[in-house]
């Protein structure tokens, strides 16, 4: 990427993520969003995050690979426990990561 | 003790804001520094990606452009993607619109730009004890607090992605930070329905190119947990219960 596509693409983020924060604040009382939008809007951080996630396991060199080999698979999964129980980024990076070494490790 | 009493002045609302966000630091700086880490993994030196941080200040919507950047995504891909992921700040903003009635034009533009989701949710639960003149500083003080520690912790994380070995899989630090975010997110049957359908169409079609399989994937999760959840709905009341639980959240 160019240095100028990368600042288009920069100024259009900053842009667009400005635009979703500042309009409904700015408009007041005057904005409130339709009751359909707003049931579609709850599910969007489940549905868009485990589209980043599930493929990161699940898929990691492009084809599936579901087995106890697929290393990104196993630390994900017990990462994905200590996320659910700790509620913590720290333990649950060091966790995911120590285990994917670890795996990495003793595979070759 | 102190910390439970009204502050007096909004100013003392806004020290009262950088105090109780000295804690969520702790979340928000290995965050940071795994998009920073990111950025220079595919490409970006320490200072474009901290003004990537400095400037959109969304950790979830950056860690997925500099993905997409990485595929050799098209700008206009990116942009989407921004919409996508930071469509949720529609809601915070409307949500906010009375809490930080009393701000000047000029100070709610700072206040949308500061907007994350840890002010939202103290913004809101806190505006029934802090009132509209205070509550807008109060907000106003974990925003400047969190966007000062999130470009610093960008800017360390990038030093440091530049100076560790390549082979060290550092990659894996992005999807396991989304899981950090995906976890709370997932709080009833039809938002669990959401993530199922939506994480399984995007590996289906990981072999699409740009990463387009996400956009689809997001839009059938979506879908999925709208269906459960009118399904749910019309069954009886005990259910009108859990999905008014989500609402607020």
């Amino acid at each position: 990427m160019s240095d100028l596509m990368l600042w288009i693409t920069l100024l259009g983020m900053t842009l667009i993520t400005f635009a979703l924060r500042y309009f409904p604040l700015a408009m007041l009382e005057r904005f409130s969003l339709p009751p359909s939008l707003h049931q579609a809007l709850r599910y969007v951080p489940a549905a868009t995050l485990a589209g980043l996630v599930f493929p990161a396991l699940l898929t990691p060199q492009g084809q599936w690979a579901i087995g106890l080999d697929n290393e990104r698979l196993v630390a994900g999964s017990i990462a994905a426990l200590v996320a659910w129980r700790f509620k913590n980024i720290l333990l649950t990076l060091v966790v995911g990561m120590g285990l994917l070494w670890l795996l990495q490790w003793m595979g070759v | 003790m102190a910390v439970n009493a009204l502050p007096p002045t909004p100013r003392a609302a806004f020290w009262r804001g950088v105090l109780v966000s000295l804690p969520i630091t702790v979340g928000i700086v290995p965050f940071g520094m795994v998009t920073g880490i990111a950025g220079v993994s595919v490409g970006l030196d320490a200072v474009e990606v901290t003004l990537m941080s400095a400037l959109v200040f969304a950790g979830a919507a950056q860690l997925v452009a500099l993905q997409l950047m990485g595929a050799g995504a098209s700008v206009l891909l990116v942009w989407l993607a921004t919409l996508v992921v930071n469509l949720r700040y529609l809601m915070y903003s409307s949500a906010l619109a009375r809490p930080l009635q009393a701000l000047s034009a000029r100070m709610r533009l700072l206040a949308a730009f500061l907007m994350v989701d840890q002010n939202f949710a103290l913004a809101l639960t806190q505006y029934a004890g802090l009132g509209p003149r205070l509550t807008p500083w109060f907000y106003l003080g974990i925003g400047v607090l969190l966007w000062l520690v999130w470009v610093a912790s960008t800017y360390f994380g990038a030093l440091l992605g530049a100076w560790l070995p390549a082979d060290w899989s550092l990659d894996f630090a992005v999807p396991l930070s989304f899981l950090v975010l995906l976890v709370p997110a997932i709080q009833s049957r039809p938002s669990l329905f959401a993530a199922l359908v939506g994480g399984l169409v995007a590996t289906a079609l990981v072999g699409l190119p740009y990463r387009t399989g996400l956009f689809i994937g997001a839009l059938a999760g979506i879908l999925a947990g709208v269906w459960l959840e009118n399904r749910i709905r019309g069954k009886g009341s005990y259910v009108q219960q859990v999905g008014g639980q989500e609402g607020r959240s």
